[in-house]
């Protein structure tokens, strides 16, 4: 009787403790970190697909940057610290926007050099005004906003943003851009707040 | 040999039933969607609506003001030597006239756009929802066309309404 209270003792503790192993977040190395925020399966990074542009939205965790930076040699690992406190208190993300017809998202569908001009004026200046995030019940403007122009070498354009966290609490986000000149109309991305739970940890050697 | 025979057979029915059901299941369907409601319900449509309708009843408050302005300075001009009035009378008809017009045209442009728009959006979203429910076809009619009979259980414009919604939202990856 008592060996058998024993071996499902046993048999609970096996079961709990292969749940707490499998609910525990992972330790990555900086490539693999930034190989897996990538991934599209792992939700932080979302793509909305139409006829001729397709947008995808990053979600860049601060950790995200630093493995980044690391790989690239753009800080020493004393600067780590410093460099966490002063990218902390942001949402970071990267939206890019990809032509699927052109080699150029700027000359998608125009019809003159001037929409060109118009084009590149509105996405280095009055674009930032029509994006905006939602994060749980608060709707916030980007504080940080870039537009990395290629001059034509790829088919898309990148826009880094930044965002003023609302809490601490980790909410929904939900990107909002009111397209003006890509015929797309309104676009809202979101990112669930159980994969931003889910990020593993940055481990760095 | 005898004993096997019963359960061989049993074991063989089973694995036929579940095939036949997963075939079933897997076979690819034809739906219809009342593409008109599906329209009407769409939540890019309706916010675009919205605006749409602000913008038009602000500039029709606009018209209708400088409109009464005219209404008064006619009244106002009591004979045709009237001439400072009469000049004013024709500056503001004319620019009347003209804002009228700009109104008109940019009000079909922005109709034109934000159509564009919603088509562009709400097709995609469609072609999404028939590949992840495995649709062959989605048949489309509006109110009073098209399809002359369907069974009830093929209508998925409900569905669709809801999918293309969370879609467009961004709850729907």
């Amino acid at each position: 009787m008592l060996i058998k209270e024993m071996k499902s003792r046993i048999q609970v503790l096996i079961v709990i403790i292969i749940c707490l192993c499998s609910c525990g977040k992972k330790n990555l190395s900086t490539a693999d970190y930034v190989s897996w925020v990538e991934n599209e399966s792992n939700g932080l990074s979302v793509t909305k697909s139409f006829e001729d542009i397709k947008y995808r939205l990053l979600y860049k965790p601060v950790d995200y940057i630093l493995a980044k930076e690391l790989i690239n040699n753009a800080i020493e690992k004393n600067e780590i610290e410093s460099r966490k406190k002063e990218l902390g208190s942001m949402n970071y993300f990267t939206l890019r926007i990809e032509s699927t017809t052109s080699n150029e998202l700027m000359r998608v569908n125009i019809k003159s050099e001037d929409e060109y001009y118009h084009r590149l004026e509105y996405f280095m200046s009055y674009m930032q005004d029509d994006i905006y995030l939602v994060d749980g019940t608060d709707t916030i403007s980007p504080n940080l906003f870039h537009f990395e122009r290629n001059y034509g070498l790829a088919p898309f354009n990148d826009f880094v943003l930044g965002f003023t966290k609302a809490s601490e609490k980790v909410n929904d986000l939900y990107l909002i851009y009111n397209d003006q000149v890509l015929e797309t109309g309104k676009i809202n991305i979101k990112i669930n707040k159980a994969d931003i739970s889910g990020i593993p940890n940055l481990i760095i050697n | 040999m005898n004993k096997l025979t019963v359960p061989v057979a049993l074991i063989a029915l089973c694995i036929s039933i579940t095939c036949m059901v997963m075939l079933f299941s897997q076979k690819q369907k034809t739906v219809f969607v009342n593409i008109e409601t599906v329209y009407d319900e769409f939540l890019m449509k309706k916010e675009l609506e919205a605006k749409f309708d602000n913008v038009a009843s602000v500039r029709q408050q606009i018209l209708d003001s400088l409109k009464l302005e005219l209404t008064i300075l006619s009244k106002s001009i009591t004979s045709k030597n009237d001439v400072e009035k009469i000049n004013a009378f024709q500056a503001k008809r004319q620019a009347y006239s003209l804002k009228e017009q700009n109104y008109l045209e940019s009000t079909e442009q922005t109709n034109e756009q934000y159509k564009t728009q919603i088509w562009k959006q709400l097709s995609q979203y469609i072609k999404k929802f028939g590949s992840k429910n495995n649709y062959q076809y989605i048949l489309g009619f509006e109110n009073k066309s098209a399809v002359l009979y369907g069974d009830e259980a093929e209508d998925v414009t409900a569905e669709m309404s809801s999918y293309v919604n969370n879609a467009y939202k961004g709850d729907e990856k």
